[in-house]
């Protein structure tokens, strides 16, 4: 069952509980690759909440490569299992040329990677 | 004017008077029971049972008063043209107008009680919402969706062939008029249902607090779209039957000898009759009301239909 529940009371912002709803369904398959979510205007109607709280949250997993918007097809799930493998790829594409515009050594690119992922692990 | 169209008038007027009626006095839980039967949902405890039972009885109160206005329209076209003589005394055209008057009324209704909906989230309540795009195809049975369709286009077919080959127009089941008033208010339902259906019936946002009244509204918004499926269904099927047998007749008197003409005809007649069997049985096997609940809600369909092989 594709269900999200917004709770107004609660800590969480009202866009922090959809997307991780709608992350946590990809997850699971309940919502596979490909499937079609509600426009933003209708979910935002459907759940009481104004427009733009559903948009915030559409437009983080957009960014995080797990839905993707197809003009007239509206927003589909894009999230796979390697999805977030790939998006690293992407961003470890960007970190290479940044360095390259930068003239920053390999060595230097990755120690700073190297700190970056202390806090991860 | 003659008795029976007289006749014909008083019972459309009646008709128009019970559903007005009907439209009053609404009834409310014993509506409720019979509805919550046919979409296999069980009804809930308050207060989502009176907003459901307000809700039911608020259609039911404009497909009600709109059906009776759709007749009355009908009547006041009949009179119209029967004070202006282009009615004959014989003619069963009248019927079929506040037929189809009825009909289209209710399903506009329908839709009307909808657009006139005002809509309020109580503060401070959680909200649910399917994470999916409302379709079409998960509230109506694609038997009905496609049977709609295909019966409004051969509706008009039929009545088109009718009125451009005059042979046809000397076997009448019902005159020409009645035909292409049918076929034309069925064409009129299937484009409120294709129109309407979708930007109205599916796409009025209503706000849910728990997954039984999401399963409620979707239940109430099957129902809708299948007010205005039947719609189309009633309107475009009895302008198929009466254009179909004129043109047949025709057909026949055409490739065939009179002897074999008869023997067509009631063949003809036999396998509409099985047809419309078939069509009955098959809806009746395939409960199109619980359609959306097997496609939206598996797991309650699965749980209602334990319950019933244990009854």
């Amino acid at each position: 069952m594709t269900l999200l529940t917004v709770d107004p009371t609660a800590p969480t912002p009202p866009f922090e509980q959809l997307r991780a709803q709608l992350l946590s369904q990809m997850r699971e398959g309940a919502l596979p690759a490909g499937a079609r979510l509600p426009t933003v205007r209708q979910l935002a109607a459907d759940l009481g909440v104004a427009p733009g709280t559903v948009a915030r949250a559409y437009k983080e997993l957009e960014a995080a490569g797990a839905i993707e918007t197809r003009g007239r097809n509206g927003t589909v799930v894009a999230w796979s299992p390697d999805a977030g493998e790939r998006r690293v790829q992407e961003l470890a594409a960007q970190l290479a040329a940044a360095a390259r515009e930068h003239a920053l050594s390999p060595d230097r690119v990755r120690a700073i990677v190297e700190a970056a992922l202390t806090p991860i692990e | 004017m003659s008795p029976l169209l007289l006749t014909l008038l008083v019972l459309s007027g009646v008709a128009a008077l019970g559903l007005a009626l009907w439209a009053i006095l609404a009834p409310g839980d014993r509506m409720a029971a019979r509805v919550s039967r046919r979409v296999g949902l069980a009804l809930p405890a308050e207060p989502l049972r009176g907003k459901l039972v307000r809700r039911m009885r608020r259609t039911t109160r404009w497909t009600s008063g709109a059906a009776a206005a759709g007749a009355v329209v009908g009547i006041a076209g009949v009179a119209t043209a029967a004070a202006s003589g282009s009615i004959g005394p014989d003619d069963t055209t009248p019927i079929w107008l506040a037929f189809a008057g009825l009909v289209l009324g209710g399903a506009v209704g329908a839709v009307l009680a909808i657009v006139t909906e005002s809509r309020s989230a109580e503060p401070g309540q959680p909200r649910v919402a399917r994470a999916t795009p409302r379709e079409l195809r998960d509230y109506l049975d694609p038997i009905e969706l496609v049977g709609a369709r295909v019966t409004a286009v051969l509706g008009v077919a039929t009545t088109v062939a009718l009125l451009a080959w005059p042979a046809a127009r000397t076997i009448q089941v019902a005159t020409p008029v009645a035909v292409t008033l049918l076929a034309a208010a069925g064409a009129v339902a299937l484009v409120v249902l294709e129109v309407a259906g979708r930007r109205v019936v599916l796409g009025r946002s209503r706000i849910s607090e728990s997954p039984a009244e999401l399963a409620w509204d979707d239940a109430l918004r099957s129902d809708d779209l299948r007010r205005l499926v039947t719609a189309v269904l009633m309107t475009s099927t009895y302008a198929v039957i009466f254009g179909v047998f004129p043109l047949a007749g025709a057909l026949g008197s055409l490739l065939l000898p009179d002897a074999l003409l008869m023997v067509a005809v009631n063949l003809a007649f036999y396998v509409l009759m099985a047809a419309a069997v078939v069509i009955l049985v098959l809806s009746t096997v395939r409960k199109p009301a619980r359609f959306y609940l097997r496609r939206l809600w598996p797991e309650v369909a699965a749980q209602e239909a334990r319950a019933a092989a244990e009854r």
